[in-house]
């Protein structure tokens, strides 16, 4: 009798830490443009790009999730981890690493979780509320959006939005269009070449180190973030910046910034056919040479 | 595999140009697909807001002697034109904030149509900003206000911590716009004051726009 209930308690210690942590580890044929919706409201999503036509996913389900659940056809897949009510803090958080044909289109969905991305070269919309997401190499097209966590991106890339409310935003590497916007998180831009740039920021610093591509339009605003553009020797725009009430400091050209009311203006043009705008309410503006080597691309 | 409807049928369901069978064909569709019902109704969104957009535009008194003193002027500054007061540009704004408006609207509000529409609160100093960008900025209130509206009542779908991110946000924001406002009450020809202010608006119906989302789906 003993013998048995102690058989009874091992069973039911084993299977409640089976439910409690399980491991997963699936895959599925996918075309090499497929589309692929990925949901993992707590816990980390690391997602890779690979030259096979099918998707793999493997990982494991956190105390308090209802389970790992995966379906689709040969042109799209949607996965992750199910949890009740969608409330994440009812669950533990899961870990789910997923490998994508490289030219897919991913939509990846957190909220607490961390999303980090490398080899997809196709598109990604990436979405987490608190968590951080980092992406690497070279997708097509990047939709990026947080409230509060930061977004690391580095490589080239095509078409670029990043939206933040609290996070910072750093960009290392070229973009054909890109537009990033944070509240009071930081925007960063370095490496290029960049060809069209909107930066915004409301309290927030923008740095922008990066070599710009001939015709490049780039467009700098904050409220009262201090904005720091440093370019190449020989890169060539033509340079507007103004402030409303804040100092403009120029070191691209001996010519001063002229005062506007209590901002100043400055207006200058190097040469070339790109364009710089600066506009900034209270943030300092410092304008200089340095960033990396200059990479001249033609239109 | 579902086979989704194309924008042309969609919009000849819009403009009643549909023969009877297959209007009921596709009314039947888009009882049972979410994708198409909201494609369907952001069209008809689009289509009621640009109804009211007005079908001319008078000519501002004196804008062709401003036109003329221009091109006389040769050499033009760098500042000299606000953008906002560029018909074009007006234009495209308007209707860019038509098209985000009717956007976010269909998104939020999902399948139900719009309630009684509510009069946006004009900010005070309004009055001493330039009557286009007046314009532009009642736009932006009407959709910020509808978007607040949608947050407040889906609120409890998001963490604590993801509702004191977006207040902190929207607090940050809103200091920002009326500063803005009052520096352009006294210095309304500032075509940066006019950028900052309209990239203060964008940010706060972009916050909204991801907030009411994100409790949307939570």
């Amino acid at each position: 009798m003993r013998r048995t209930l102690c058989l009874l308690v091992l069973t039911a210690c084993l299977a409640s830490a089976a439910s409690a942590q399980s491991r997963f580890n699936r895959r599925l044929p996918l075309a090499p443009d497929g589309s692929i919706r990925i949901h993992n409201l707590a816990g980390i999503v690391r997602l890779h790009g690979w030259d096979r036509d099918s998707i793999a996913a493997t990982g494991e389900v956190g105390r308090g999730s209802k389970g790992f659940f995966m379906g689709g056809d040969r042109t799209a897949v949607k996965l992750g981890i199910d949890i009740p009510n969608d409330d994440v803090t009812s669950a533990d958080p899961s870990t789910l690493e997923v490998w994508v044909p490289a030219g897919s289109r991913v939509r990846v969905k957190s909220t607490r979780g961390e999303i980090v991305v490398d080899g997809v070269t196709g598109a990604l919309d990436l979405g987490s509320t608190s968590g951080n997401i980092t992406v690497t190499d070279i997708p097509r097209e990047l939709t990026v959006e947080t409230m509060d966590g930061d977004v690391q991106l580095d490589g080239a890339v095509v078409w670029l939005r990043a939206r933040s409310a609290g996070g910072d935003i750093t960009v290392r590497g070229g973009a054909e269009d890109l537009v990033s916007a944070s509240v009071s998180g930081a925007v960063t831009v370095t490496g290029g070449p960049v060809r069209a740039a909107r930066l915004e920021t409301m309290t927030g610093n923008i740095v922008f180190e990066a070599s710009i591509a001939r015709g490049a339009v780039l467009d700098l605003g904050t409220h009262s973030g201090a904005v720091r553009v440093l370019l190449p020797k020989g890169s060539t725009p033509t340079v507007e910046a103004t402030t409303v009430a804040a100092p403009i400091d120029n070191n691209l050209t001996p010519q001063r910034a002229q005062p506007r009311g209590d901002g100043r203006e400055l207006a200058l043009s190097l040469g070339g056919d790109a364009r710089l705008t600066v506009r900034s309410f209270k943030g300092t503006v410092t304008l200089g040479w340095g960033g990396p080597p200059l990479k001249l691309v033609n239109r | 595999m579902t086979h989704h409807l194309d924008d042309q049928t969609l919009s000849d369901l819009l403009d009643d140009g549909l023969d009877a069978a297959t209007r009921t064909g596709v009314e039947e569709h888009l009882a049972s697909c979410d994708a198409c019902f909201s494609r369907h109704q952001r069209m008809g969104m689009l289509v009621t807001h640009a109804g009211a957009l007005p079908r001319t535009m008078p000519t501002p008194p004196g804008e062709w002697q401003q036109i003329r003193a221009r091109l006389h002027t040769g050499g033009s500054r760098a500042f000299a034109t606000p953008w906002w007061t560029r018909r074009g540009a007006l234009l495209a704004a308007g209707l860019a904030l038509v098209i985000a408006s009717s956007a976010v609207t269909a998104l939020v509000v999902g399948g139900r149509r719009d309630g009684p529409s509510q009069t946006a609160a004009i900010p005070a100093t309004t009055a001493a900003l330039t009557p286009r960008l007046a314009a532009l900025e009642y736009e932006y209130t009407t959709v910020t206000r509808d978007l607040e509206r949608q947050l407040a009542e889906r609120k409890h779908a998001l963490t604590p911590e993801t509702v004191a991110a977006v207040e902190r946000s929207l607090r940050t924001i809103e200091t920002a716009i009326a500063e803005a406002r009052v520096a352009l009450a006294r210095d309304p020809g500032s075509e940066t004051l006019a950028r900052l202010l309209v990239a203060g608006h964008d940010q706060k119906v972009e916050l909204l726009r991801h907030a009411t989302r994100l409790a949307t789906q939570s």
